[in-house]
C-alpha cells in the first residue's frame, strides 16, 4: 500500500472525489469505473480496508457484467495483498469453473492435434518409403471422412495426393478438401466446417483479409506450396498461417524450422491460400 | 505442491515466453500491482508507462486462455455478418462478429470469458460463438471504421438520390420548355 505523502489541500481534493464517488457507486453498484476512481482515492490516503473492499466491489461489478478476465484480475488483487482472504478464494474457484465452460476451447497449433506415433504405423502400412515418416494428416482426415462415413475410402483415395517430398513444386499442391468439392463429392463449406469442428481452429475468409505478402515470402516457397500453408499475417510475436489441413504435422514442422516465431494455424478455403500462394511466389 | 499459478501470473510467464518482457519487468510491475493496487493487465498498457503494446498482451491472453487472436485491421467483414450482432451490443461488450460458417459465428472479442456477452450474441443470433481475441481498442476501431463507412455509404445513397431527383426535375423542365415550344 502507498505511504501517503500528501498536502492537506491534495487530502482535502481526494476525500471530496471519495464522497462524491461512494454517491454515485450507491445507486450504481457495478459502475467499476467509479468503483476503480473510488479505489485509487482510497490507495492514495493508505485505506487498506477500504481498497480491499472496493475491489471486491469491482471485481463482483465485472462478474455481474459477465467479464470473468477482469474479474478474475481484480480478485487477485486483492489476493496479493490478502493471500488468505476465504470469500475471494471461494470466488475465484466459482468464477474459473465458470470459465472452463465458457470458451469452446480452440486449439493453437496444429501440431497438437494429432500423434506423431499412430499416424506414423498407418503410414508405415499403406505409403511409400519416400513419405514414410511424414504425418501429412492423412490418418485423422481418413477418420474424420471415411470412418465417419461421410465419404467412401474409394473417394478418399481418388482426392488425397501424396506428396513426392523429392519434387519441388512449382504451383500449389491442391487440398485434399478442394479435390473433394471438385469432384462434387462433397461440398468445400461442409469439409471447412468440419474441420474447424474437429481441429478447433477458427476459419478465416482470406478474400477478405489484407494478407501480408511479404511475410509469405519471407517463407520457402517449396514448403507452402508442397503443403499449400500460407503465412498471411503477423501479431506480436507469432505468426498467423493459414491451412486447409489442420492436421498436417509435417508443414507445421517444416515451416517451424523457417522461422523463430510461433505458428498460430487458421483454417481458410483452399482456392484463396491457392491463390495468395501463386500471387507471393510468382 | 507447487503453487498454482495466478491468471495474471500466466499472462506474465507467456510475455516473458515470448521475450515481450523481462523477469526483472515482472518483478517491477508485481511491486507496482502490489503498491497500487492495480491489475496486471491495466498497468502492462498504462498510457504513462506502456510495457507492452494492446495487441501483445491480446495475443498472450489469448495463448493463456486457448483463444485465436484476430488482426482486425487487416479484415473486412461481410456486413452481413457484422449486422448479425446489432452494434449496441457490440459496443457494450466489447466484440465484432468476425466471419461465419453454417451455423458457427466467429466472434473477436476482448473478454473472450465475458459470458455475458456470449449469452446474448448465441441468444440474438441463434449461433454457435466461436470466440477470437482481440484488444479493446483494436474492437473500438472497428466498430468505429464500420460505422463511418456506413454513415459513408447512408451519404452516398442520400447524394445518388439527390442527383438523380435534380436529374429528373432538369429534364421534367427540359420537356416542359419543349412542350410549351412546341
Amino acid at each position: 500500500m502507498a505511504t501517503p505523502t500528501l498536502n492537506p489541500g491534495e487530502e482535502a481534493q481526494l476525500l471530496q472525489t471519495i464522497e462524491m464517488f461512494e454517491v454515485i457507486v450507491q445507486s450504481q453498484s457495478s459502475d467499476t469505473q467509479s468503483l476503480e476512481i473510488l479505489k485509487e482515492a482510497y490507495s492514495k490516503l493508505g485505506r487498506e480496508d477500504d481498497v480491499i473492499n472496493t475491489s471486491k466491489r469491482i471485481a463482483q461489478g465485472y462478474l455481474q457484467q459477465g467479464q470473468l478476465s477482469s474479474a478474475i484480475l481484480e480478485y487477485e488483487t486483492v489476493l496479493q495483498r490478502r493471500p488468505d482472504d476465504a470469500d475471494v478464494r471461494a470466488a475465484l474457484m466459482q468464477i474459473e469453473a465458470k470459465a472452463s465452460s465458457a470458451v469452446v476451447q480452440p486449439a493453437q497449433e496444429a501440431v497438437a492435434l494429432a500423434s506423431v506415433s499412430e499416424t506414423s504405423v498407418v503410414r508405415r502400412k499403406a505409403r511409400t518409403a519416400a513419405s514414410e515418416e511424414v504425418d501429412d494428416g492423412r490418418k485423422t482426415m481418413y477418420k474424420i471422412f471415411v470412418e465417419s462415413k461421410i465419404i467412401t475410402a474409394g473417394d478418399f483415395d481418388l482426392c488425397w495426393r501424396n506428396v513426392d517430398l523429392t519434387l519441388t513444386p512449382t504451383d500449389p499442391v491442391e487440398p485434399f478438401i478442394q479435390m473433394l468439392h471438385e469432384k462434387g463429392i462433397f461440398l468445400i463449406d461442409k469439409s471447412l466446417r468440419l474441420l474447424s469442428d474437429r481441429s478447433r481452429l477458427a476459419y478465416l475468409p482470406l478474400d477478405r483479409y489484407d494478407v501480408e505478402m511479404d511475410l509469405a515470402r519471407g517463407f520457402p516457397s517449396d514448403v507452402c506450396r508442397r503443403w499449400c500453408v500460407l503465412p498471411f499475417d503477423r501479431m506480436s510475436k507469432a505468426i498467423l498461417v493459414a491451412t486447409a489441413n489442420p492436421f498436417n504435422q509435417q508443414a507445421a514442422k517444416e515451416l517451424g524450422e523457417a522461422t523463430t516465431h510461433r505458428l498460430l494455424w487458421y483454417i481458410a478455403p483452399p482456392n484463396d491460400i491457392v491463390g495468395n500462394l501463386r500471387k507471393a511466389f510468382r | 505442491m507447487a503453487k498454482i499459478k495466478s491468471f495474471a501470473e500466466r499472462i506474465a510467464d507467456a510475455l516473458v515466453e515470448d521475450g515481450l518482457l523481462s523477469p526483472n519487468q515482472i518483478e517491477e510491475l508485481l511491486e507496482r500491482q502490489k503498491k497500487e493496487g492495480a491489475r496486471l493487465v491495466k498497468l502492462l498498457i498504462d498510457k504513462d508507462r506502456q510495457y507492452v503494446s494492446p495487441d501483445d498482451l491480446a495475443v498472450c491472453m489469448g495463448r493463456v486462455l486457448n483463444v485465436p487472436p484476430i488482426n482486425l485491421a487487416r479484415i473486412n467483414i461481410l456486413p452481413d455478418v457484422v449486422d448479425l450482432v446489432p452494434r449496441e451490443t457490440a459496443h457494450n461488450h466489447k466484440l465484432v462478429p468476425v466471419s461465419r460458417l453454417d451455423n458457427r459465428l466467429f466472434l473477436a472479442m476482448a473478454d473472450p470469458l465475458n459470458v455475458m456477452a456470449l449469452d446474448d450474441v448465441k441468444r440474438i443470433t441463434k449461433l454457435e460463438i466461436f470466440p477470437l481475441i482481440a484488444s479493446e481498442k483494436a474492437i473500438t476501431d472497428k466498430l468505429n471504421a464500420i460505422d463511418a463507412a456506413k454513415t459513408g455509404s447512408m451519404e452516398d445513397i442520400i447524394q445518388d438520390a439527390q442527383k438523380r431527383s435534380d436529374a429528373e426535375a432538369e429534364s421534367d423542365t427540359i420537356e416542359s420548355v419543349k412542350e410549351s415550344r412546341d
